[in-house]
């Protein structure tokens, strides 16, 4: 174990929140129309006239393209963090993450679902709802399957079951849809992107990823309870099975309708928590806010990245976090191998 | 489908250089009484220049009326799927086929001694032209092939000429804009009816490679004159038909500078690729009168 580092909690959060602003505006000037961050700021401005004039074309890419793009990124990388925070500490298993154990997966065969069934043609908001669905079947398998007292194999191998599981289905609609683009689509499904999302997105999502922060928020006490083990959270006086579908119910919301509008993004929520947990002395509770932070940080980053990445076509979001997080997970199990054994 | 259609139109290009059997011209005493077609733009030529009996079958994709406008004369004839076994079995005295139609088929058909046309990709005007003459050759029907390009020269002719623009202007521009940001690229039909409506397309000012993908924020940045739209299975539900309804688009292209141009118009080398070019430069002078209008 590393040793915690002396970092007051406030200046933490106040410098992340500072890195996510930072980050959100050189994203807002990134991207293949070459706008300078100050034609950015001032086309935010003047959106209100966009006309065919120099200025309102830097407005419409501003406020219709890159914008939604920002908005989703944040919303998406803190669910992910966030969920991956509060997984590991309900499973009080460190390779807990919302990716890795196949909510994203199931979240995305709810989305795949509903999407290419017409449905969220005509009702938009069975998007997330099919994406948190599918998630929060995925969390309740997962929970029932090594649930209480697994261990990290138990964990990971259902994990595994489950993601593939759901991967198959998922290509199966997509085979099985009238749509001849729909196959190649299981790309963006499994590797997620922000490119050309509009901000009808941002709005159907929010709701219900909210509702799922909150419920995590409201379970931070009992986190830290956890970590002393279940028989002393209980003794504190908490009661474990509803805490437990709390943040079942979180994760799979805040997951599930991330999912829905930008695909899978991996290993977001396996990363941020394990830089930031020694920041805060190793307490799960404190650890929900900054994972939340620090992972809207990872996921704006990646997608900079990508777009500065001079490939003709676009990047997927999820190859980036994969190329960062993957190492990262296998230093992680050979750490814990070497600690286990 | 159109998307593969492209493809193999690209594919067709890179290697359309080699040469057309020459047997269609030797045989041309020899009308062939049974030919069968194993690509949508073989289906079409043969459906425009043989008699009816001469046909025995075509692909089922020339039926679809999503995919051509030969479909409704289409339905009159048998339809195949491309395989070898039923097509060794009709016994065929021709056998027309793409360039790059299935070629396991292909070289089998070749091995039993099949006679074999295959066409390579229409790419251009002059393309289109000489191969509705190769075909109409190996057919027998060389007076219907002429009769046909004769047709397509007037139509052309009496098109209305482009509007010279006021102040020494370049050309308008324009953008094909398909789902998924496709758009076509030179060596392509679609780059071919955008310079004979004169139009420049954005494509290859932006020297975009084949297959590309056009950026919607390229794009709304680079502001083409004309947005060029296929209307093409909106009704299907995929996140690549969604980059069309994008409101970015919406708002920055008003009606008057968007065109529709009917993807079995240019997805083959037929005499309905003029119609094409009507619509392009029909769309290309309303602009230029809009543009004059608003001085």
């Amino acid at each position: 174990m590393n040793k915690p580092v002396n970092i007051p909690y406030s200046f933490l959060v106040l410098t992340l929140a500072a890195l996510v602003c930072l980050l959100s505006l050189w994203s807002l000037s990134v991207g293949r129309a070459p706008l300078q961050l100050w034609d950015v700021l001032a086309g935010m401005w003047s959106a209100e006239g966009a006309d065919a004039s120099t200025n309102g074309v830097a407005a419409v890419i501003v406020t219709e393209l890159r914008v939604p793009r920002v908005l989703l990124g944040v919303l998406v990388g803190a669910s992910l963090g966030m969920a991956g925070a509060a997984m590991q500490g309900l499973l009080r298993n460190p390779l807990a993450e919302p990716g890795i154990v196949g909510v994203s997966g199931c979240a995305a065969l709810g989305a795949v679902l509903v999407f290419y069934s017409g449905l969220s043609t005509q009702f938009p908001m069975a998007l997330p709802v099919g994406g948190v669905v599918g998630a929060l079947a995925a969390v309740g398998l997962l929970y029932l399957l090594a649930g209480r007292r697994s261990t990290i194999l138990t964990l990971i191998l259902a994990g595994v079951a489950i993601n593939a599981f759901a991967g198959a289905l998922t290509s199966l609609v997509l085979n099985l849809s009238s749509s001849p683009f729909a196959f190649l689509e299981i790309i963006f499904w499994q590797m997620g992107s922000l490119a050309d999302r509009t901000m009808e997105y941002v709005w159907l999502c929010l709701p219900l990823m909210a509702a799922g922060w909150l419920m995590l928020w409201r379970s931070a006490p009992v986190l830290d309870a956890l970590s002393l083990g279940e028989e002393t959270a209980a003794s504190l006086g908490f009661h474990l099975p509803k805490y437990q579908l709390l943040v079942i119910g979180g994760t799979a919301l805040a997951v599930g309708s991330g999912v829905a509008v930008s695909g899978v993004v991996g290993f977001v929520g396996l990363v941020v928590p394990h830089l930031l947990r020694p920041l805060v002395a190793y307490q799960p509770g404190r650890l929900l806010m900054v994972s939340a932070l620090g992972g809207a940080a990872l996921v704006l980053a990646a997608d900079i990245a990508l777009r500065l990445t001079p490939t003709d076509t676009e990047l997927k979001l999820g190859v980036v976090t994969a190329l960062v997080g993957a190492p990262f997970f296998l230093y992680l199990v050979h750490k814990l191998r070497r600690e286990v054994v | 489908m159109l998307k593969r259609l492209c493809e193999i139109a690209v594919c067709g290009v890179l290697l359309c250089v080699i040469a057309l059997p020459a047997s269609g011209s030797e045989s041309a005493s020899v009308v062939p009484q049974r030919v069968v077609s194993l690509n949508l733009c073989t289906d079409e030529l043969l459906l425009l220049l043989a008699d009816p009996e001469q046909i025995h079958s075509m692909t089922w994709l020339v039926k679809d009326p999503m995919l051509s406008w030969f479909a409704a004369e289409a339905k009159a004839y048998p339809a195949n799927r491309g395989l070898a076994e039923e097509i060794l079995l009709a016994e065929p005295d021709l056998v027309l086929t793409g360039m790059f139609t299935a070629p396991a088929t292909v070289a089998l058909l070749k091995q039993f001694g099949v006679p074999l046309l295959q066409l390579p990709m229409a790419t251009n005007y002059a393309t289109i032209v000489e191969q509705i003459r190769t075909v109409a050759r190996a057919l027998g029907q060389r007076e219907r092939g002429e009769q046909v390009i004769t047709q397509m020269r007037a139509r052309l002719a009496q098109l209305p000429p482009v509007p010279r623009l006021p102040n020494d202007a370049a050309p308008l521009t324009a953008a094909l804009f398909q789902p998924n940001g496709l758009t076509a690229t030179a060596d392509t039909l679609v780059h071919a009816a955008l310079e004979q409506a004169g139009l420049r397309n954005l494509a290859e000012i932006r020297q975009l490679p084949n297959f590309a993908r056009l950026p919607l924020e390229t794009l709304l940045y680079d502001q083409p004159d004309l947005l060029v739209l296929n209307d093409y299975l909106e009704k299907k539900p995929s996140l690549a038909q969604q980059v069309m309804r994008h409101p970015a688009l919406q708002r920055s292209f008003v009606a008057a500078r968007k065109v529709v141009v009917p993807a079995q118009a240019w997805s083959c080398g037929t005499p309905n690729y003029v119609r094409a070019v009507e619509i392009l430069r029909h769309a290309a002078i309303a602009l230029i009168s809009r543009y004059e209008q608003a001085g």
